[in-house]
């Protein structure tokens, strides 16, 4: 058993080296033209493709860890900050400065925004709603009285569909430019030029992941139930919302720079557990490279599947993890959901 | 290995109330009792009379509660969650574990508690885990995932968790309601050895008023969240005492087996 997890873990590591490779050769600028034409290569490589190999990187490690955490303190392999309503909430965030810029500053006041408007304060705006709406989350499962999983799956579902509304109605008043704009950020993808964007979202994801593996052994007390937890020295409530609060972070800075990129933080850990085993010392570090490994290739493939078109990564995840959660589900979960 | 001092096991409830809801119906009704030190004691009562909730407040896990507990002289509400882990460990009714674990890391998580922040378990822990599965008998089961191993097995190697957690208080929550006629005096037998050998005061809640005589140093029928009788096993665990307890008529068989017979003593039916 241990030994597997080890081999696991080798395996993942070199899954990932090999996905860096592919996400700096893959592309529209073919290998062989990289190769002979010196002026091609720095800026596409410098300007483009290191960048997005690093963010790709970090936001699949962050996004699958996320995902084993949530299903870990919920004991439920639903529960991803997806399904809890980050991704909504961002969105949500991010149609509102869209929206805000065309409709108010523009039609209403001619203010004329500067070029960078977009840049700064869509991910902003999108981290700020990520985080609202995990408060809102959270706050509506507590009123229901001890904080279980149920309840905040209940919660999490119940804001999405409203958000989903919202943004559908925002959609329909908004004009053919804004909803294009809008709709192109919700597919998510790794589309940056340049490291700006990288020196924040970086550290942030590296402290809060290294905070999560940290804890591995508060995740693996959870499995007992929140009883046992409790009696086993675990102040469960605190830290649930300890992890609640970390990995919102994290994964709205993720959402923030990248829109939302589904199914990794579903399918990643998922797969992990049932192949592998639950105990978290190894999951969360097995998530870390398997997340970063998947969306690293995705994103490479979603370079060359189309010629001449990069399709948004997020497009891409989606369309692999669906199928791959079904066939899970069919096949069990690997939790028993109870609380 | 763990050796206790069983004079300071001990769990003291003094005029304690509960409510789920607040200004609710009381579950927990003014209950005072003293389990311990250094003995098993046996909670037995109909269903419904607060033996469970009992057991979660015992263990700090409910807190609202009017009236003190205490563990080894300490009062609960001063103690954090791991103190209050290092003193008292519990075994719940039901064992679903959701993560696949195997057995022996299940038992090694019982250590959690004492590992306290720290990365790597020491040298001390490592054996103490070892002595926990010897006394257990899981020696066998330990690279199993729990999740495929047998109800009475799976039993055992909850108990060798808590033995691992080190606290001198165990409670323990119906541990054999799904076992069958051989785990049944297997488990209670296992945990008179703790009380004996090895220091430990053990509350345990059973159904089975035939195990808790038989096994009891001490036997506390609860009924409506009060004490209804305590003491030796022969004192409580008597036909007049259960039959107004539980309120219908029992038979004894054989000298000291109770048989209930499915109606009720007011002639209410059951």
């Amino acid at each position: 058993m241990k030994q597997m997890q080890w081999y696991a873990l080798a395996g993942l590591g070199i899954l990932l080296i090999i996905a860096i490779a592919a996400g700096l050769l893959a592309g529209p600028v073919s290998v062989r033209d990289l190769l002979s034409n010196e002026s091609l290569r720095g800026p596409v490589l410098m300007q483009l493709r290191i960048p997005r190999v690093i963010l790709g990187i970090f936001v699949g490690a962050a996004l699958a860890v996320a995902g084993a955490a949530f299903q870990g303190t919920l004991r439920n392999p639903l529960a991803t900050p997806y399904t809890l309503g980050v991704a909504g909430g961002a969105s949500l965030g991010a149609y509102v400065v869209i929206f805000v810029q065309n409709l108010i500053l523009r039609t209403r006041f001619n203010v004329i925004t500067p070029s960078w408007y977009h840049l700064v304060f869509v991910p902003l705006g999108a981290f700020a709603g990520g985080l609202l709406t995990v408060a809102l989350v959270y706050g509506l499962a507590k009123n229901r009285g001890k904080l279980s999983s149920y309840s905040l799956i209940l919660a999490g579902v119940v804001i999405n569909f409203t958000f989903a509304s919202v943004i559908l109605l925002l959609n329909y008043i908004s004009d053919f430019t804004q909803v294009f704009v809008m709709i192109r950020w919700m597919m998510g993808g790794l589309t940056i030029v340049g490291s700006s964007v990288l020196y924040v979202t970086v550290p942030i994801v590296v402290i809060c992941l290294a905070l999560l593996l940290s804890a591995h052994r508060c995740f693996d007390i959870l499995a007992f139930g929140e009883v046992t937890a409790h009696s086993m020295g675990l102040d469960v409530e605190r830290f649930i919302r300890w992890v609640f609060i970390v990995t919102s972070i994290m994964v709205g800075m993720c959402v923030a720079v990248c829109g939302p990129i589904g199914f990794v933080g579903l399918v990643i850990p998922h797969v992990l557990r049932l192949a592998f085993g639950g105990r978290h010392g190894f999951l969360l570090p097995a998530s870390m490279l398997g997340g970063a490994a998947f969306l690293c290739l995705a994103d490479a493939l979603a370079r060359v599947i189309l010629p001449n078109q990069i399709l948004p990564v997020g497009v891409l995840t989606a369309l692999i993890g669906g199928p791959i959660l079904a066939v899970l589900l069919l096949r069990g979960s690997g939790y028993e959901v109870r609380d | 290995m763990e050796m206790h001092n069983p004079k300071s096991m001990i769990i003291e409830v003094e005029n304690l109330s509960f409510s789920y809801i607040k200004s609710g119906p009381l579950v927990i009704d003014g209950l005072s009792a003293v389990f311990g030190p250094g003995r098993l004691n046996i909670i037995i009562g109909p269903n419904g009379s607060g033996k469970s909730t009992l057991a979660r407040i015992a263990i700090g896990y409910l807190r609202n509660y009017n009236g003190t507990v205490k563990l080894n002289g300490d009062d609960i509400r001063h103690l954090t969650v791991l103190e209050t882990a290092r003193r008292v460990a519990f075994v719940p009714q039901e064992n679903p574990i959701s993560a696949p674990l195997t057995v022996r890391e299940a038992v090694e998580l019982g250590r959690f508690c004492q590992l306290a922040g720290g990365v790597y378990p020491s040298k001390e822990d490592k054996d103490v885990v070892e002595w926990a599965i010897e006394l257990t008998g899981v020696r066998e089961l330990i690279e199993k995932r729990v999740d495929n191993i047998s109800g009475g097995e799976k039993q055992r190697v909850m108990i060798a968790r808590v033995l691992a957690q080190g606290a001198g208080n165990l409670v323990l929550d119906e541990p054999t309601a799904n076992l069958d006629l051989k785990y049944q005096p297997l488990i209670f037998d296992l945990l008179r050895r703790l009380v004996e050998k090895e220091g430990y005061n053990v509350t345990a809640i059973t159904h089975d008023v035939n195990l808790a005589s038989r096994y009891a140093d001490m036997v506390f029928l609860l009924k409506a969240g009060k004490i209804f009788a305590r003491g030796l096993p022969g004192e409580v665990v008597n036909l007049g005492i259960l039959e107004s307890a539980y309120e219908t008529k029992l038979k004894i068989v054989g000298g000291s087996f109770f048989i209930p017979l499915g109606a009720g003593i007011e002639g209410g039916g059951s």
